[in-house]
């Protein structure tokens, strides 16, 4: 049996103004049924399009796929127009935002917006998609739900809105969910529940998650596998405990070297990455990071590394293989 | 001054309703009191104002081609109250005008206003109303349609047709119209409202323009729209692109409703070439026809009438907005 989500070698380009940027330069992505996968990176690395590409939400054009494949539970997403993805959208991938804020339509009530969602996915009464709208709210844990479905979005917190941005991601019974920063626009008590309530969707649900952030605490938190990106690849990819204790690639040490530690005698300050991430229209040769590595050897600006599994888990890709920490 | 008691009564309900709508609890209610009570005083400035306008034009309702006889002109100023003085004169008219009373046509003398303005209302407000209709119904359409499609062939046609709508003067729109689907094709009669099916053509020329408005309207606010966050989560939700579309034109619509108080208003004040060229025996002609012929009583009837029409349309308008977009708070 295939992977849940298999993504190989995809890239894609923005065509604008009759110049092609590519954003995603070759990206592989492993997620089995019931795993949890956490993508992260800076601003501008390629994740959260990553993120929109697999369900092709991308306005195309601008965005084109220009290699590679997406294989959702088999279903292959990445051929054809937009709407091929429609096969899959709500019923086996379900998505959530960012910002709570405005991911609701604001003209209609929450009851109504979930029905419509799930009469979309099963073939039900009105009524009947109602009280599956009641136990969805329940099972994502907003309180009174019968009061909810007659509120309006602009009279939810933020917490409770993204909660109920969940509720419609998987009124379709996925089962991969993909949560593109989901905790991101919300307060640190709000976050750590709605982190709390994904733990508790995957185990009840058997669901899979790709989760999209840049947050290190919440990839530890949240995920068991990472995914590192910097612009436009992934550089490092392994068992998060493997990856955040001993990570390989230069990037992904700076990264882990820049969180603020707590357990560390005598205490050291956080060491910030130095330079600022290269804009995908004027990337460097070979490696990307190059210019910002400390280690890096004349050959890393002539050619890109591929991505080298060191055992059966974890692959990086960086010819060091971490030997120059 | 036995025009004290309506002149009172004018300018106290409205301080006796807004004092009630400040006391009551529910904004809401309150609101609608406070608009309620704002009418009769708008009204009355109307009144005055038209009335002081009405008067400082120079002429006359017997002033002729063939001068009257000065003892006749004398009986006839005394029979309408034109003698007395102008302050007394617009006493006179505030008092009848609190029991719906505007005194004697002074061109139609057989008539008094209120009977004129009952005989044409239902023609005006027939066509008025479809006019509506079609605005609703053409333009939210095609505005939907031009969204949707939008840089393509579909919305530059609509596009056009809309800048084409909007620059032309009615008659010549009415001609447009009128000239093929009457005397090339037959299709609908010349005039009247004599056969239901004559008021399909009038309506449509009167609502043409301002469909043409809400389309312009729903077009941008749907594009508007489509550009928010929520689309992504429909779409990622599965929902299909109809469902989508209709989410935005939800969104479109707070604007078109802010609009219909204001088209509705233009609507009435636009039948009048419309009603000269089909020959329809509506409000629309004594508009024009009271101030030339310097009928006071009638100019001022229309006036007051046109007037609570428009106040009492824009409140509507209002009053649906929360309705369309429950974000709206009414204060």
């Amino acid at each position: 049996m295939s992977a849940l989500l298999e993504v190989r070698g995809l890239r894609l380009e923005f065509n604008t103004a009759g110049r092609s940027i590519e954003v995603l330069r070759g990206v592989d992505l492993t997620l089995e049924r019931g795993g949890s996968l956490a993508l992260v990176g800076e601003s501008g690395s390629g994740k959260s399009v990553t993120a929109q590409s697999l369900l092709r939400l991308l306005d195309e054009p601008p965005a084109r796929i220009t290699a590679g494949s997406i294989h959702i539970a088999g279903r292959c997403v990445s051929e054809g127009p937009a709407c091929v993805a429609n096969a899959v959208r709500g019923s086996v991938a379900g998505m959530v935002f960012q910002d709570p804020q405005s991911a609701l339509h604001p003209c209609t009530r929450i009851g109504a917006a979930l029905a419509a969602v799930v009469r979309q996915h099963r073939h039900c009464t009105w009524r009947e998609a109602e009280q599956r709208s009641l136990e969805l709210l329940m099972e994502v844990g907003l309180d009174a739900p019968q009061r909810r479905v007659e509120q309006w979005p602009h009279q939810l917190s933020g917490g409770l809105r993204q909660r109920v941005a969940i509720a419609m991601a998987l009124a379709g019974d996925p089962q991969l969910l993909i949560a593109d920063e989901p905790t991101t626009a919300l307060d640190a008590t709000v976050q750590a529940r709605v982190l709390g309530l994904l733990s508790r969707l995957r185990a009840q649900r058997g669901l899979a998650l790709l989760l999209i952030t840049h947050d290190l605490g919440v990839v530890a938190a949240a995920a068991d596998e990472m995914a590192v990106m910097y612009a436009g690849r992934i550089v490092e990819q392994g068992p998060v405990r493997e990856v955040l204790a001993q990570p390989l690639h230069p990037y992904s040490q700076a990264l882990r070297q820049a969180l603020p530690r707590t357990d560390a005698l005598p205490r050291c300050a956080p060491v910030s990455l130095r330079g600022l991430p290269p804009l995908p229209e004027h990337l460097p040769t070979g490696c990307a990071f190059h210019p910002r590595c400390s280690h890096a050897l004349p050959a890393c600006a002539l050619e890109v590394p591929a991505l080298v599994a060191r055992n059966a888990q974890h692959s990086v890709a960086c010819p060091l293989e971490g030997q120059g920490a | 001054m036995e025009h004290l008691p309506a002149v009172l009564l004018f300018v106290l309900t409205p301080v006796v309703l807004l004092v009630c709508a400040r006391r009551s609890c529910s904004a809401r209610r309150g609101s609608l009191l406070r608009r309620a009570a704002w009418l009769p005083l708008t009204v009355l400035c109307v009144h005055a104002l038209s009335f002081a306008l009405v008067h400082a034009v120079p002429g006359g309702p017997f002033d002729d081609d063939r001068p009257l006889a000065a003892e006749t002109r004398a009986a006839l100023e005394a029979r309408f109250g034109l003698d007395r003085p102008a302050f007394e004169q617009w006493l006179h008219a505030v008092s009848g005008m609190a029991r719906a009373e505007f005194g004697p046509s002074l061109a139609h003398r057989d008539h008094s206003v209120t009977e004129v303005l009952v005989a044409g209302a239902p023609a005006s407000l027939l066509l008025g109303a479809l006019a509506l209709a079609w605005t609703l119904a053409l333009g939210i359409p095609f505005g939907l349609w031009a969204a949707l499609r939008r840089g393509r062939s579909a919305d530059l046609t609509i596009s056009a047709c809309i800048a084409l709508l909007l620059a032309l003067p009615t008659f010549v729109l009415t001609g447009l119209l009128l000239i093929p689907l009457v005397f090339w094709w037959k299709l609908l009669p010349a005039a009247g409202l004599d056969q239901p099916s004559a008021v399909l053509l009038p309506s449509l020329c009167l609502g043409l323009p301002f469909a043409a408005q809400v389309a312009r309207l729903v077009r941008s606010g749907v594009a508007e729209a489509l550009q928010g966050e929520w689309r992504r989560t429909l779409v990622a939700a599965g929902l299909p692109e109809r469902a989508v579309a209709f989410a935005a034109l939800r969104l479109s619509l707070v604007s078109v409703v802010a609009f219909l108080g204001n088209a509705a208003a233009g609507v009435l004040t636009g039948s009048l070439v419309v009603e000269q060229i089909f020959a329809i025996p509506g409000l629309g002609a004594h508009f024009v026809e009271s101030a030339l012929n310097r009928d006071f009583t009638l100019a001022l009837g229309m006036v007051v009438l046109y007037t609570a029409l428009a106040y009492v349309l824009n409140w509507a308008a209002d009053l649906m907005l929360p309705v369309v977009d429950p974000r709206v708070e009414l204060s």
